[in-house]
Protein backbone atom coordinates (compact mmCIF):
# COMPACT_ATOMS: atom_id res chain seq x y z
CA UNK A 1 0.00 0.00 0.00
CA UNK A 2 1.42 3.48 -1.36
CA UNK A 3 1.62 6.04 1.22
CA UNK A 4 -0.79 7.96 -0.73
CA UNK A 5 -3.47 4.85 -0.12
CA UNK A 6 -3.02 4.62 3.02
CA UNK A 7 -4.12 8.92 4.22
CA UNK A 8 -6.55 8.41 1.90
CA UNK A 9 -8.07 5.03 3.81
CA UNK A 10 -8.39 7.23 6.42
CA UNK A 11 -11.01 9.49 4.45
CA UNK A 12 -13.18 6.55 2.96
CA UNK A 13 -14.90 3.48 3.44
CA UNK A 14 -17.69 6.58 5.92
CA UNK A 15 -15.19 7.42 8.29
CA UNK A 16 -15.19 10.44 9.90
CA UNK A 17 -13.58 13.22 8.67
CA UNK A 18 -11.96 14.94 11.28
CA UNK A 19 -9.47 18.28 11.01
CA UNK A 20 -6.72 15.79 12.10
CA UNK A 21 -7.15 13.32 9.33
CA UNK A 22 -6.68 16.83 6.71
CA UNK A 23 -3.58 17.59 8.83
CA UNK A 24 -2.24 13.92 8.42
CA UNK A 25 -2.79 14.03 4.57
CA UNK A 26 -1.51 17.77 3.94
CA UNK A 27 1.77 16.59 5.51
CA UNK A 28 2.05 12.88 4.54
CA UNK A 29 1.60 14.73 0.61
CA UNK A 30 4.27 17.72 1.62
CA UNK A 31 6.64 15.34 2.87
CA UNK A 32 6.38 13.16 -0.03
CA UNK A 33 6.44 16.07 -2.21
CA UNK A 34 9.97 16.84 -1.28
CA UNK A 35 11.38 13.77 -0.95
CA UNK A 36 12.06 13.57 -4.59
CA UNK A 37 14.18 16.51 -6.63
CA UNK A 38 12.19 15.07 -9.42
CA UNK A 39 8.84 16.86 -8.03
CA UNK A 40 10.98 19.79 -7.49
CA UNK A 41 10.09 23.03 -9.79
CA UNK A 42 12.37 25.14 -8.19
CA UNK A 43 16.14 24.89 -8.69
CA UNK A 44 17.11 26.53 -5.71
CA UNK A 45 15.16 24.10 -3.76
CA UNK A 46 16.28 20.39 -5.34
CA UNK A 47 18.90 20.26 -2.90
CA UNK A 48 16.64 20.09 0.10
CA UNK A 49 15.39 16.83 -0.46
CA UNK A 50 13.41 15.02 2.94
CA UNK A 51 14.22 11.55 3.99
CA UNK A 52 13.59 9.53 6.98
CA UNK A 53 17.16 10.42 8.40
CA UNK A 54 18.39 14.06 6.67
CA UNK A 55 15.93 16.74 7.04
CA UNK A 56 16.46 20.12 5.97
CA UNK A 57 13.06 21.37 5.58
CA UNK A 58 10.97 20.35 8.69
CA UNK A 59 7.22 19.58 8.11
CA UNK A 60 5.20 18.84 10.51
CA UNK A 61 2.19 19.50 12.28
CA UNK A 62 1.75 22.88 14.30
CA UNK A 63 0.21 20.96 16.81
CA UNK A 64 3.25 18.18 17.20
CA UNK A 65 6.02 18.88 20.08
CA UNK A 66 9.32 17.91 18.81
CA UNK A 67 12.29 19.14 21.01
CA UNK A 68 14.82 17.67 18.69
CA UNK A 69 13.78 20.06 16.02
CA UNK A 70 12.56 23.06 18.07
CA UNK A 71 13.36 26.26 16.47
CA UNK A 72 14.86 24.44 13.07
CA UNK A 73 14.20 26.55 9.80
CA UNK A 74 12.84 26.37 6.77
CA UNK A 75 10.05 24.76 7.96
CA UNK A 76 6.44 24.23 5.92
CA UNK A 77 3.70 23.47 9.46
CA UNK A 78 0.47 22.34 8.74
CA UNK A 79 -1.98 24.61 11.02
CA UNK A 80 -5.57 24.09 11.35
CA UNK A 81 -7.76 26.48 10.48
CA UNK A 82 -11.61 27.50 11.32
CA UNK A 83 -14.39 25.26 10.20
CA UNK A 84 -17.87 26.21 8.92
CA UNK A 85 -21.17 24.59 8.12
CA UNK A 86 -23.48 25.19 5.28
CA UNK A 87 -26.65 24.52 5.48
CA UNK A 88 -28.20 22.75 2.25
CA UNK A 89 -31.38 23.10 0.65
CA UNK A 90 -34.41 24.61 2.82
CA UNK A 91 -36.05 23.91 6.00
CA UNK A 92 -33.66 21.49 8.27
CA UNK A 93 -31.39 20.28 5.22
CA UNK A 94 -33.72 17.00 4.78
CA UNK A 95 -33.01 14.75 2.15
CA UNK A 96 -36.02 14.44 -0.11
CA UNK A 97 -37.78 11.35 0.18
CA UNK A 98 -35.68 9.34 2.41
CA UNK A 99 -36.49 6.99 4.48
CA UNK A 100 -35.26 6.94 7.64
CA UNK A 101 -35.33 10.98 7.18
CA UNK A 102 -31.93 11.89 6.63
CA UNK A 103 -30.00 15.22 6.93
CA UNK A 104 -27.36 17.05 5.18
CA UNK A 105 -24.67 19.16 5.24
CA UNK A 106 -21.45 20.75 3.34
CA UNK A 107 -18.80 21.56 5.74
CA UNK A 108 -16.03 24.57 4.93
CA UNK A 109 -12.80 23.82 6.29
CA UNK A 110 -9.52 25.48 6.29
CA UNK A 111 -5.89 24.60 6.97
CA UNK A 112 -3.11 26.60 6.82
CA UNK A 113 0.32 25.94 4.88
CA UNK A 114 2.90 27.99 7.00
CA UNK A 115 6.19 28.19 5.20
CA UNK A 116 8.87 30.23 7.49
CA UNK A 117 12.60 30.81 6.11
CA UNK A 118 15.51 32.20 7.55
CA UNK A 119 15.80 34.40 5.03
CA UNK A 120 12.80 36.53 2.37
CA UNK A 121 13.62 35.53 -0.78
CA UNK A 122 14.33 31.95 0.49
CA UNK A 123 10.91 31.90 1.88
CA UNK A 124 9.00 33.73 -1.26
CA UNK A 125 10.48 30.66 -3.33
CA UNK A 126 9.48 27.46 -0.31
CA UNK A 127 5.74 29.22 -0.70
CA UNK A 128 5.58 29.38 -4.14
CA UNK A 129 7.01 25.40 -4.83
CA UNK A 130 4.18 24.53 -1.84
CA UNK A 131 1.39 26.76 -3.43
CA UNK A 132 2.34 25.01 -7.25
CA UNK A 133 2.00 21.67 -5.55
CA UNK A 134 -1.07 22.22 -3.90
CA UNK A 135 -2.38 23.96 -6.91
CA UNK A 136 -1.40 20.79 -8.95
CA UNK A 137 -2.32 18.22 -7.08
CA UNK A 138 -5.96 19.51 -6.44
CA UNK A 139 -7.73 17.12 -9.25
CA UNK A 140 -5.73 14.19 -7.56
CA UNK A 141 -7.46 14.87 -4.05
CA UNK A 142 -10.50 15.86 -5.61
CA UNK A 143 -10.79 12.41 -8.11
CA UNK A 144 -9.57 10.10 -4.72
CA UNK A 145 -11.26 11.62 -1.56
CA UNK A 146 -14.75 11.92 -0.86
CA UNK A 147 -13.94 16.23 -0.57
CA UNK A 148 -15.95 18.11 -3.19
CA UNK A 149 -13.72 21.19 -3.30
CA UNK A 150 -9.76 21.22 -2.42
CA UNK A 151 -8.24 24.41 -3.47
CA UNK A 152 -4.87 26.32 -2.62
CA UNK A 153 -6.43 30.01 -1.99
CA UNK A 154 -3.03 31.96 -2.70
CA UNK A 155 -0.38 33.10 -0.69
CA UNK A 156 -0.19 36.32 1.83
CA UNK A 157 2.64 38.79 2.08
CA UNK A 158 5.86 37.68 4.06
CA UNK A 159 6.09 38.60 7.61
CA UNK A 160 8.81 39.00 9.72
CA UNK A 161 8.75 36.79 12.70
CA UNK A 162 11.15 37.26 16.02
CA UNK A 163 12.91 34.18 16.18
CA UNK A 164 16.30 33.47 14.82
CA UNK A 165 18.28 35.93 13.16
CA UNK A 166 14.98 37.11 12.00
CA UNK A 167 12.65 35.04 10.32
CA UNK A 168 10.01 35.45 7.30
CA UNK A 169 6.66 33.13 7.05
CA UNK A 170 4.09 33.23 4.22
CA UNK A 171 0.86 31.34 4.78
CA UNK A 172 -0.99 29.52 2.30
CA UNK A 173 -5.02 29.22 3.03
CA UNK A 174 -5.98 25.84 2.06
CA UNK A 175 -10.05 25.66 1.52
CA UNK A 176 -11.48 22.55 1.38
CA UNK A 177 -15.29 21.16 0.84
CA UNK A 178 -17.64 18.04 1.96
CA UNK A 179 -20.69 16.94 2.35
CA UNK A 180 -21.99 15.08 5.79
CA UNK A 181 -25.68 13.39 6.26
CA UNK A 182 -26.93 11.75 9.13
CA UNK A 183 -30.41 10.20 10.13
CA UNK A 184 -31.35 11.16 13.71
CA UNK A 185 -33.93 8.11 15.57
CA UNK A 186 -34.80 10.06 18.56
CA UNK A 187 -37.03 6.84 19.79
CA UNK A 188 -33.78 4.46 19.55
CA UNK A 189 -31.64 7.19 20.81
CA UNK A 190 -29.02 6.25 18.07
CA UNK A 191 -27.46 8.60 15.23
CA UNK A 192 -25.99 7.45 11.91
CA UNK A 193 -23.19 9.57 10.27
CA UNK A 194 -22.14 9.17 6.89
CA UNK A 195 -19.63 10.82 4.45
CA UNK A 196 -20.35 11.18 0.97
CA UNK A 197 -19.51 13.41 -1.86
CA UNK A 198 -22.63 12.07 -3.76
CA UNK A 199 -25.27 15.14 -3.54
CA UNK A 200 -28.28 14.45 -1.37
CA UNK B 1 39.34 46.80 29.07
CA UNK B 2 39.97 46.65 25.40
CA UNK B 3 38.27 49.25 23.80
CA UNK B 4 39.54 52.12 26.04
CA UNK B 5 43.31 51.76 25.18
CA UNK B 6 42.90 51.72 21.48
CA UNK B 7 42.69 53.80 19.27
CA UNK B 8 40.33 53.88 16.07
CA UNK B 9 39.27 55.87 13.40
CA UNK B 10 36.19 54.89 10.97
CA UNK B 11 35.99 55.76 7.21
CA UNK B 12 33.12 55.39 4.94
CA UNK B 13 33.08 56.44 1.18
CA UNK B 14 31.22 55.15 -1.71
CA UNK B 15 33.71 52.21 -1.97
CA UNK B 16 33.47 50.93 1.58
CA UNK B 17 31.22 50.46 4.03
CA UNK B 18 33.92 51.08 6.70
CA UNK B 19 37.32 50.96 6.95
CA UNK B 20 38.72 51.08 10.74
CA UNK B 21 42.52 51.28 12.21
CA UNK B 22 42.82 50.55 15.12
CA UNK B 23 45.72 50.68 17.91
CA UNK B 24 45.76 48.17 20.37
CA UNK B 25 48.32 46.46 23.14
CA UNK B 26 48.97 43.72 20.64
CA UNK B 27 49.43 45.38 17.38
CA UNK B 28 47.65 47.66 14.46
CA UNK B 29 44.58 46.15 12.74
CA UNK B 30 43.27 47.06 9.62
CA UNK B 31 39.79 46.27 8.94
CA UNK B 32 37.20 46.95 6.06
CA UNK B 33 34.31 46.11 4.45
CA UNK B 34 33.74 46.55 0.44
CA UNK B 35 30.33 47.98 -0.14
CA UNK B 36 27.67 46.04 -0.79
CA UNK B 37 26.50 47.57 -3.92
CA UNK B 38 29.87 45.95 -5.70
CA UNK B 39 29.03 43.11 -6.94
CA UNK B 40 31.64 41.88 -9.73
CA UNK B 41 32.46 38.85 -10.01
CA UNK B 42 35.04 37.00 -7.89
CA UNK B 43 38.01 37.06 -7.39
CA UNK B 44 38.52 39.92 -4.76
CA UNK B 45 41.64 40.86 -3.75
CA UNK B 46 43.44 44.00 -1.17
CA UNK B 47 46.00 46.06 -1.33
CA UNK B 48 46.84 48.00 1.43
CA UNK B 49 48.98 51.18 1.23
CA UNK B 50 50.58 53.10 4.47
CA UNK B 51 52.17 56.35 4.91
CA UNK B 52 52.90 59.15 6.73
CA UNK B 53 51.90 61.98 4.63
CA UNK B 54 48.27 61.69 3.26
CA UNK B 55 49.54 63.57 0.24
CA UNK B 56 53.22 62.10 0.26
CA UNK B 57 54.53 58.73 -0.98
CA UNK B 58 52.55 55.84 -0.06
CA UNK B 59 53.80 52.42 0.55
CA UNK B 60 52.51 48.72 -0.07
CA UNK B 61 52.70 47.09 3.37
CA UNK B 62 49.84 44.20 1.83
CA UNK B 63 48.68 43.20 -1.41
CA UNK B 64 46.72 40.50 -2.67
CA UNK B 65 45.15 39.64 0.59
CA UNK B 66 42.20 37.55 0.87
CA UNK B 67 41.04 38.61 3.98
CA UNK B 68 39.26 41.54 5.10
CA UNK B 69 41.68 42.49 8.04
CA UNK B 70 45.43 43.00 8.39
CA UNK B 71 47.48 43.29 11.35
CA UNK B 72 50.27 45.76 10.45
CA UNK B 73 53.18 46.87 12.66
CA UNK B 74 54.30 50.05 11.86
CA UNK B 75 57.60 51.23 13.04
CA UNK B 76 56.51 53.60 16.23
CA UNK B 77 53.05 53.73 17.59
CA UNK B 78 52.42 57.13 19.07
CA UNK B 79 50.05 60.02 19.18
CA UNK B 80 52.76 62.76 18.04
CA UNK B 81 52.98 60.43 14.70
CA UNK B 82 50.28 59.69 12.79
CA UNK B 83 49.67 56.80 10.08
CA UNK B 84 48.26 56.53 7.38
CA UNK B 85 46.42 53.80 5.40
CA UNK B 86 44.28 53.45 2.21
CA UNK B 87 42.68 49.71 1.02
CA UNK B 88 41.96 49.63 -2.25
CA UNK B 89 39.70 46.39 -4.11
CA UNK B 90 41.07 44.73 -6.98
CA UNK B 91 38.31 43.02 -9.03
CA UNK B 92 38.29 41.48 -12.24
CA UNK B 93 36.62 44.47 -13.95
CA UNK B 94 37.55 47.71 -11.52
CA UNK B 95 40.04 48.75 -9.02
CA UNK B 96 37.80 50.74 -6.09
CA UNK B 97 40.42 52.62 -3.43
CA UNK B 98 39.09 53.96 -0.35
CA UNK B 99 39.04 57.38 1.68
CA UNK B 100 42.37 58.05 3.52
CA UNK B 101 41.87 56.51 7.58
CA UNK B 102 44.56 57.33 10.03
CA UNK B 103 45.79 55.86 12.90
CA UNK B 104 44.79 58.69 15.69
CA UNK B 105 41.97 59.38 16.77
CA UNK B 106 42.21 59.59 20.63
CA UNK B 107 39.28 61.13 22.44
CA UNK B 108 40.49 63.61 24.96
CA UNK B 109 41.18 63.04 28.58
CA UNK B 110 37.77 64.19 29.61
CA UNK B 111 35.97 61.82 27.11
CA UNK B 112 38.63 59.14 28.26
CA UNK B 113 37.40 59.44 32.26
CA UNK B 114 33.96 59.25 31.32
CA UNK B 115 33.69 56.05 29.32
CA UNK B 116 36.35 54.79 32.11
CA UNK B 117 33.72 55.73 34.77
CA UNK B 118 31.15 54.14 32.39
CA UNK B 119 32.57 51.05 32.13
CA UNK B 120 33.94 50.77 36.01
CA UNK B 121 30.12 50.68 37.21
CA UNK B 122 29.29 47.79 34.50
CA UNK B 123 32.05 45.70 36.52
CA UNK B 124 30.55 45.78 39.36
CA UNK B 125 27.72 43.38 38.93
CA UNK B 126 26.89 40.80 37.37
CA UNK B 127 28.02 38.24 35.12
CA UNK B 128 30.43 38.97 32.16
CA UNK B 129 31.91 36.37 29.01
CA UNK B 130 34.20 36.29 26.69
CA UNK B 131 33.14 35.84 22.87
CA UNK B 132 34.61 35.68 19.60
CA UNK B 133 33.02 38.62 17.14
CA UNK B 134 31.88 37.27 13.84
CA UNK B 135 31.17 40.34 11.42
CA UNK B 136 28.43 39.14 8.90
CA UNK B 137 30.00 40.36 5.67
CA UNK B 138 28.04 42.99 3.65
CA UNK B 139 30.42 42.98 0.54
CA UNK B 140 32.67 41.01 -1.14
CA UNK B 141 32.89 38.44 -3.72
CA UNK B 142 28.81 37.52 -4.20
CA UNK B 143 28.11 33.87 -3.79
CA UNK B 144 28.55 31.85 -7.05
CA UNK B 145 26.23 28.91 -5.22
CA UNK B 146 23.16 31.33 -4.36
CA UNK B 147 23.50 34.77 -4.76
CA UNK B 148 21.11 36.17 -6.97
CA UNK B 149 22.43 39.23 -8.95
CA UNK B 150 19.74 41.18 -9.64
CA UNK B 151 18.17 40.98 -6.24
CA UNK B 152 21.90 41.55 -4.46
CA UNK B 153 20.27 38.91 -2.34
CA UNK B 154 21.07 35.23 -1.01
CA UNK B 155 18.21 32.67 -1.67
CA UNK B 156 19.46 29.94 0.32
CA UNK B 157 19.91 30.00 4.07
CA UNK B 158 22.09 27.20 4.44
CA UNK B 159 24.48 27.93 1.55
CA UNK B 160 27.62 26.13 2.58
CA UNK B 161 29.36 28.56 0.52
CA UNK B 162 28.22 32.22 2.08
CA UNK B 163 26.59 30.70 5.25
CA UNK B 164 22.96 31.99 3.98
CA UNK B 165 24.63 35.81 3.63
CA UNK B 166 24.90 36.19 -0.48
CA UNK B 167 28.82 36.79 0.29
CA UNK B 168 31.58 34.16 -0.21
CA UNK B 169 32.89 32.95 3.65
CA UNK B 170 30.17 34.62 5.34
CA UNK B 171 31.61 36.00 8.29
CA UNK B 172 34.95 37.84 9.57
CA UNK B 173 36.12 36.89 12.74
CA UNK B 174 37.64 39.43 14.59
CA UNK B 175 41.28 38.99 15.76
CA UNK B 176 40.51 40.08 19.63
CA UNK B 177 37.00 39.21 21.97
CA UNK B 178 34.83 41.53 23.01
CA UNK B 179 33.02 41.26 26.64
CA UNK B 180 29.43 40.70 27.02
CA UNK B 181 27.04 41.79 30.29
CA UNK B 182 24.57 40.65 31.68
CA UNK B 183 22.24 40.68 34.27
CA UNK B 184 22.20 37.09 34.32
CA UNK B 185 24.86 34.29 32.31
CA UNK B 186 23.84 33.67 28.71
CA UNK B 187 22.63 30.32 28.42
CA UNK B 188 19.65 28.22 26.67
CA UNK B 189 16.23 27.83 27.54
CA UNK B 190 14.41 24.10 26.63
CA UNK B 191 12.28 23.75 23.76
CA UNK B 192 8.79 25.15 24.24
CA UNK B 193 5.30 24.55 22.42
CA UNK B 194 4.25 27.33 20.79
CA UNK B 195 0.80 27.62 22.11
CA UNK B 196 -0.90 29.49 19.15
CA UNK B 197 0.02 26.51 17.48
CA UNK B 198 1.02 28.42 14.81
CA UNK B 199 5.12 27.83 14.94
CA UNK B 200 5.57 24.27 16.07
CA UNK B 201 8.37 23.83 18.38
CA UNK B 202 10.37 26.51 19.33
CA UNK B 203 13.77 27.76 21.03
CA UNK B 204 13.17 31.19 22.47
CA UNK B 205 16.28 31.44 23.60
CA UNK B 206 16.69 35.00 23.61
CA UNK B 207 19.39 37.32 25.73
CA UNK B 208 19.63 40.92 26.57
CA UNK B 209 23.14 42.25 26.98
CA UNK B 210 25.56 44.92 27.16
CA UNK B 211 28.74 44.73 24.40
CA UNK B 212 31.98 45.99 25.49
CA UNK B 213 34.95 46.81 22.98
CA UNK B 214 35.18 47.90 19.12
CA UNK B 215 34.40 47.61 16.18
CA UNK B 216 31.12 48.32 15.19
CA UNK B 217 28.82 45.58 16.29
CA UNK B 218 25.70 45.53 14.00
CA UNK B 219 22.33 43.43 13.36
CA UNK B 220 22.95 39.59 11.76
CA UNK B 221 26.46 40.02 12.97
CA UNK B 222 26.95 36.95 15.10
CA UNK B 223 29.24 35.96 18.18
CA UNK B 224 30.05 32.51 19.66
CA UNK B 225 31.02 32.28 23.65
CA UNK B 226 34.69 31.54 24.35
CA UNK B 227 33.59 29.03 26.96
CA UNK B 228 31.07 27.07 25.55
CA UNK B 229 31.65 28.22 21.70
CA UNK B 230 27.80 28.37 21.79
CA UNK B 231 26.75 30.81 18.74
CA UNK B 232 24.35 33.31 18.38
CA UNK B 233 23.18 36.37 16.18
CA UNK B 234 22.69 39.73 17.51
CA UNK B 235 19.68 40.60 16.42
CA UNK B 236 19.54 44.14 18.49
CA UNK B 237 22.18 46.66 18.73
CA UNK B 238 21.76 49.77 20.30
CA UNK B 239 24.72 52.16 21.07
CA UNK B 240 24.40 52.98 24.69
CA UNK B 241 27.98 54.98 25.57
CA UNK B 242 30.14 56.85 23.52
CA UNK B 243 33.46 59.15 23.46
CA UNK B 244 33.99 61.36 20.83
CA UNK B 245 31.63 60.03 18.69
CA UNK B 246 33.20 56.60 18.75
CA UNK B 247 30.80 53.65 20.04
CA UNK B 248 32.14 51.99 23.57
CA UNK B 249 29.23 49.64 24.44
CA UNK B 250 26.40 48.38 22.80
CA UNK B 251 22.92 47.36 24.26
CA UNK B 252 22.49 44.35 22.54
CA UNK B 253 19.67 41.57 21.76
CA UNK B 254 20.96 38.05 21.12
CA UNK B 255 19.63 34.74 20.02
CA UNK B 256 20.86 31.62 19.89
CA UNK B 257 21.30 29.93 16.64
CA UNK B 258 19.82 26.66 16.19
CA UNK B 259 22.35 23.29 16.52
CA UNK B 260 21.43 22.56 12.77
CA UNK B 261 22.05 26.59 11.41
CA UNK B 262 24.72 26.44 8.87
CA UNK B 263 26.85 29.31 11.36
CA UNK B 264 27.32 26.39 13.49
CA UNK B 265 30.24 25.14 10.38
CA UNK B 266 31.68 28.16 10.15
CA UNK B 267 35.26 27.38 11.68
CA UNK B 268 37.01 29.85 14.46
CA UNK B 269 40.25 30.43 13.64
Amino acid sequence: MSVFERICSRFCGGNLITPVDVSALLKTLLVEYFSSSENILIPALRERLVSESNKPIIIESSQAYLPDSAGFRPSILVVRGPWQVNRLGIGTGQVFNSTPTQYARTITGQHNIVCIGKLPTETDLLATEVFLFLTTIEPIVLRTLPISIFQAMGMTEIKAIKEGRDHYLVEIPVQYHFEIMWAVDITGATTTTTTTTESP
Amino acid sequence: MRGLASQFVLGRDSNFEYVVVENTATGTYVYWQPAGRIVDPAPYFYDIERSIDPNGDWEYIAQDLVDTYYADSPPIVSDAIPYYYRVTLKTTVNNYTSAVISNIGRPSPRFRNAARQILRRLQLPISDAEAYLLIRKIGGEPCPDCFDTDLRVATNSDCTTCLGTGRTGGYIQMPNCIRLIGRSPVGIYGPVFDVSQKLGTLNPSTFKTKLLGFPIVKPYDAIVLKSDLRRYYITQSVVSAEIGSIPIMYDAEIRLAESNDILQSFTLS
